[in-house]
Parts: structure tokens; sequence; C-alpha cells
């Protein structure tokens, strides 16, 4: 590929950082070109978040009805499964799943709690109230 | 820790590929300079594996690269240079050696988790535990990083660097670091050369297993769309309580 023909669509790395790619000078010799993005990869990208947010949407009406824990709902914007869940709170994965329903997230201790308003990087009280579900917006990341 | 300053004199360079550009950060200082296309000939860093029995984001990680770690080991071992790598338990341990190493003026290398990364745009944060950073410094409590993707030196706090030397997942990198220790100062390069193609050329000929280098990539494209047994294709990453 030339270094003319290295595509520079649009990316998702808000300006932060441009790829490297390698590309032909007019001598014929590889050069290191950065580029913006490239429009198949950014879809690919956008694809997978698609399907994160329309989970993250389907657990937030779960919690919001009152079927799931707030947790889960925290869990699945996180992009965790209860097993990931588990080894970063170090609780046995059965006990984070139990977590899950509202029977069981309304019994927990403090201590327990906090370790999960850490993973998620929010406080415990974030991870409480229900508001905090009701007025988030789901961006990626 | 608070009020301390540490710099060590490291040039960065952005690379296209992580390991790759740690590693060839980390030879340039020590004056080996080798580009990034080159430390990736010796490593022999091309790669196919399929491997259904191994679930990153729930589903089976088809990856092009060797493990991680094989790059950096291949080329320093084949360019005579000494090395040393360490693995913690306990992460208050891990964060003190990577200390004492900055004290040394060892620029330190560490394989870390994508997504607890603070400086990384949110669309690119993924459960992803095979990134390399280069530690090069310490400032005021947070820590100066050279990682290959990003244009300039980036920071991140002691409680965050801790996190994603610690994350959690698919491989946990359990805080894996490596440095060198020691260069020869006569290394062959011409040799070293010869040995990334040829271990190539071995990966791409003999490799028996139907899940690696040139047999993993037919079974990986049998197995697109609906060729995939069912439990190759990964549970939904959630679990509904009843």
């Amino acid at each position: 590929m030339k270094k003319k023909e290295v595509p520079q669509d649009e990316g998702l790395s808000d300006g932060l950082f441009e790829d490297i790619c390698y590309a032909l000078d007019d001598d014929g010799h590889y050069v290191v070109v950065p580029t913006t993005g490239f429009q198949p990869k950014t879809d690919a990208l956008l694809q997978a978040w698609d399907v994160i947010h329309e989970k993250v949407e389907a657990v937030r009406q779960q919690v919001l009805a009152g079927n799931l824990s707030p947790i889960a709902y925290f869990m699945e914007k996180n992009i965790m499964d209860a097993r990931l869940l588990a080894d970063y709170t170090e609780l046995p994965k059965w006990k984070v799943r139990r977590h899950l329903k509202p029977k069981y997230f309304n019994r927990l201790d403090n201590s327990i709690l906090d370790r999960y308003a850490d993973t998620f990087g929010i406080s415990r009280e974030q991870l409480m109230d229900i508001r905090t579900i009701q007025e988030d917006k789901h961006e990626p990341g | 820790m608070s009020q301390d300053k540490l710099l060590i004199d490291f040039q960065h360079k952005p690379a296209a590929h992580c390991e790759n550009g740690a590693t060839s950060n980390l030879l340039n200082h020590y004056n080996i300079r080798l580009s990034e296309p080159m430390v990736f000939g010796i490593g022999s860093g091309l790669f196919f594996s399929y491997m259904p029995f191994l679930k990153l984001n729930g589903i089976p990680v088809v990856s092009f690269r060797p493990w991680p770690g094989t790059i950096f080991n291949r080329n320093t071992r084949r360019l005579g240079i000494e090395i040393q790598r360490y693995k913690f338990r306990d992460r208050k341990e891990a964060m003190k050696m990577l200390d004492e190493n900055l004290a040394k003026g060892i620029p330190t290398g560490c394989l870390v988790g994508v997504y607890h990364l603070t400086y990384f745009p949110p669309a690119y944060r993924f459960h992803f535990n095979a990134h390399n950073i280069v530690v090069i410094g310490r400032e005021n409590g947070e820590y100066l990083v050279s990682d290959p993707i990003m244009p300039g030196i980036e920071r991140i706090s002691y409680h965050d660097l801790e996190r994603v030397r610690f994350a959690q997942g698919t491989q946990p990198p359990k805080g894996r670091m490596y440095f060198i220790k020691g260069i020869s100062e006569t290394f062959d390069l011409k040799n070293a050369i010869v040995e990334g193609i040829k271990r190539f050329a071995k990966i791409c000929s003999r490799f028996r297993s139907p899940f690696l280098a040139l047999k993993g990539s037919v079974t990986w494209q049998s197995k697109c769309g609906n060729g995939q047994r069912n439990w190759e294709k990964g549970k939904p990453r959630y679990i509904w309580a009843r």
C-alpha cells in the first residue's frame, strides 16, 4: 500500500492517539504512517458496543422493574460476567450470582457492598441508590 | 511517596503493536537501535491461534500474535541479553519491586489489563489482559508511563497502576514485569535475524495442533458462521437471576 492510500477515516480514539501503519513512500521504502482510523474497523468496534448497550439497557429495565439488583446493572455496564466480578471482588462465584437477586442484595452488609462499589469505581451510596440507575446514561467505557 | 520526582531519560516512540513497541523502546534505551519491524521479525511475531476453550468477553479467542512475553523473550535470547522477569502474588510487593527498580534507574516493562487504564479512550476499553507498557518514572504519587500505543508519555496514579497490573479475567497478568539486566557488547544481529526467520518457517509448517498456526487458521475458517459446535460458541456473558 502506498503512503497516500492509507485510509484516514473517522476513528474512535477521540483524537488521543493515531494508529500506526507501515506503507511505501515514493522511493519504495517502508515508512511509518499515522492514520486516524479505518472505517470497517470503526464499524466493527461500534457494532460490538451496540451489542453491549442493548444488553445494558435490557438489564436496566429489569433492575428498574425490581427483578434484578443494582449489582447486575453495574456488572453489565462494566462488561463483566459473574466470574469476572467474582475475581475482582474476591468472592465465590455462586455468591455473586446470588447477589444479583434483590432479595439477597438487600441483606448485604457494608463491607461486601464496599467491595462491589470499589470494583465499579462508585461510592456505596451510589450503588444503593436506584436514582443512579434511573438517571444513568450509558456511555462507552 | 508524595513529593518525589524521578524520571528516567527514556526515548518514547509510538508503535503499531504494544509488545514490539515496548521491546524496541527498551532495547533502544540500552543503545541497541532496532526498529519495530526488526523486533517483530527477530521475535518471530507472526502467529495464528484459534482457542475455543479460552474465552475473552464471552467469545473464543482468535489471535494473530504469540503469547504475551514471547517476542521480548525471543529478542533478548537471540541477542544474548540478560533479562529478569517477575510475577507476584502480593500487590504491595509488586509495587515495591517496581519502585526499587525505578530508583535504580531501570525502565521496567509491565503486562497490564486495558480496561482500567485511565488514559485510554473509552471506546477501546475491553477486558483484555495482554497490553505492554514501560514504566519510566514517578512524580507526586503518579507514575509516568511510556505506552507504545500513545503518542506521548502518560500519567497514571498508584491505585490505577496497581489495579491494571492485577487485572482479572482471561489470563490475568498477575503483576508480571520484566526488565533488561545486562547487555552483551558483541551481539550477532545477522544470526538473530536468521534464527527469527527459521523459527517462523517452523511455526508455519510444523505445528501439529489443530488450533495453532496454519492448521489453526484452517480450523477457524471451518468454524466461522454456522460451522461452530455448541461448546465453541461461548455462552452469553450475562447470567439472569430468576
